[in-house]
């Protein structure tokens, strides 16, 4: 009954296929928090890694989290609050930073880098490399991200070369929309990567101030990816 | 000149050049902080541009 309306779309048996799945989420801020909520309630099992605490400007857009939950760990409480979503799937937490020796900790079916530095992107594109499938979503300011790394596809280096200092949300500022929709976009993406229906290729980037959409082909250009073709 | 758009500073130029490479070293732009499109493709600097092709300077997008 939970999930009538969604098995309309995706049918029976794929809602059952979902439910034997797991999503690694690293990075419980805007993105993570708004796409572990629509995962959970998809009947997507979880894994939570973050080391961070709330903080009241995480509230803008951070949707799990209220203002009781403030100076709390963001991994915990979101344990807490995605089991009351759907206490059906299985939901574990790591209050930790995602480091060289915890790696382990992405082994899932897909991992969602929700993430807002490219150190911690590069571990993830390292690990996961031709083995597990991720999505790299970011978002600043009104513009979005979200880029699908399968195995034998294009990886991130094709795209980020090198890791440099980036534009940060607490400079530049963030719309909370931007983030919910790139979230409803890994959601989608990740039911299509769990069920191999097909998708998305191209890096997506969306500007949600003028509602521009654009898809970019990305090709194997780093010097890994070209060796492995 | 292939047109240009530096999304950082939301504008458009024209740029007399015959490589990506090129184009940024004209507008003194660092190339590791922009990923470059062509035609809606990513290229690298080394790519060569013609008059006809539409170059984007897109932002890195960071945050989470």
């Amino acid at each position: 009954m939970r999930y009538a309306r969604q098995e309309k779309l995706i049918g029976k048996q794929a809602q059952k296929e979902l439910s034997k799945k797991t999503v690694a989420i690293v990075g419980l801020g805007a993105l993570g928090t708004n796409v572990s909520s629509l995962l959970a309630r998809s009947g997507i099992n979880l894994k939570l890694i973050d080391f961070d605490k709330i903080d009241l400007t995480n509230l803008q857009r951070q949707s799990l989290y209220t203002e009781k939950d403030v100076n709390k760990q963001k991994a915990i409480t979101s344990e807490k609050k995605l089991k009351e979503i759907n206490s059906e799937i299985s939901i574990t937490s790591f209050n930790e930073k995602l480091n060289d020796s915890n790696l382990h900790l992405l082994d899932s079916n897909l991992v969602i880098d929700c993430t807002d530095n490219l150190t911690t992107r590069f571990l993830i594109n390292d690990y996961c490399y031709n083995k597990i499938p991720w999505i790299h979503t970011a978002a600043i300011k009104e513009t979005g991200v979200l880029f699908n790394i399968i195995p034998n596809k294009p990886c991130l280096k094709c795209i980020y070369k090198k890791n440099i200092d980036l534009d940060r949300c607490e400079d530049f500022g963030v719309l909370n929309s931007i983030v919910s929709l790139i979230a409803s976009l890994a959601l989608t993406q990740s039911i299509k990567i769990l069920l191999n229906k097909d998708p998305e290729t191209n890096l997506i980037r969306f500007n949600i101030w003028n509602n521009n959409l654009e898809k970019i082909k990305v090709n194997k250009t780093c010097e890994k990816c070209q060796k492995s073709s | 000149m292939p047109k240009v758009f530096i999304e950082r500073e939301n504008k458009h130029v024209e740029v007399t050049a015959s490589s990506v490479k090129e184009i940024l070293q004209k507008l003194k732009i660092n190339p590791e902080v922009v990923i470059i499109s062509k035609n809606n493709e990513l290229v690298t600097e080394d790519s060569k541009v013609s008059e006809k092709d539409e170059i984007k300077l897109l932002s890195v997008i960071s945050g989470g």
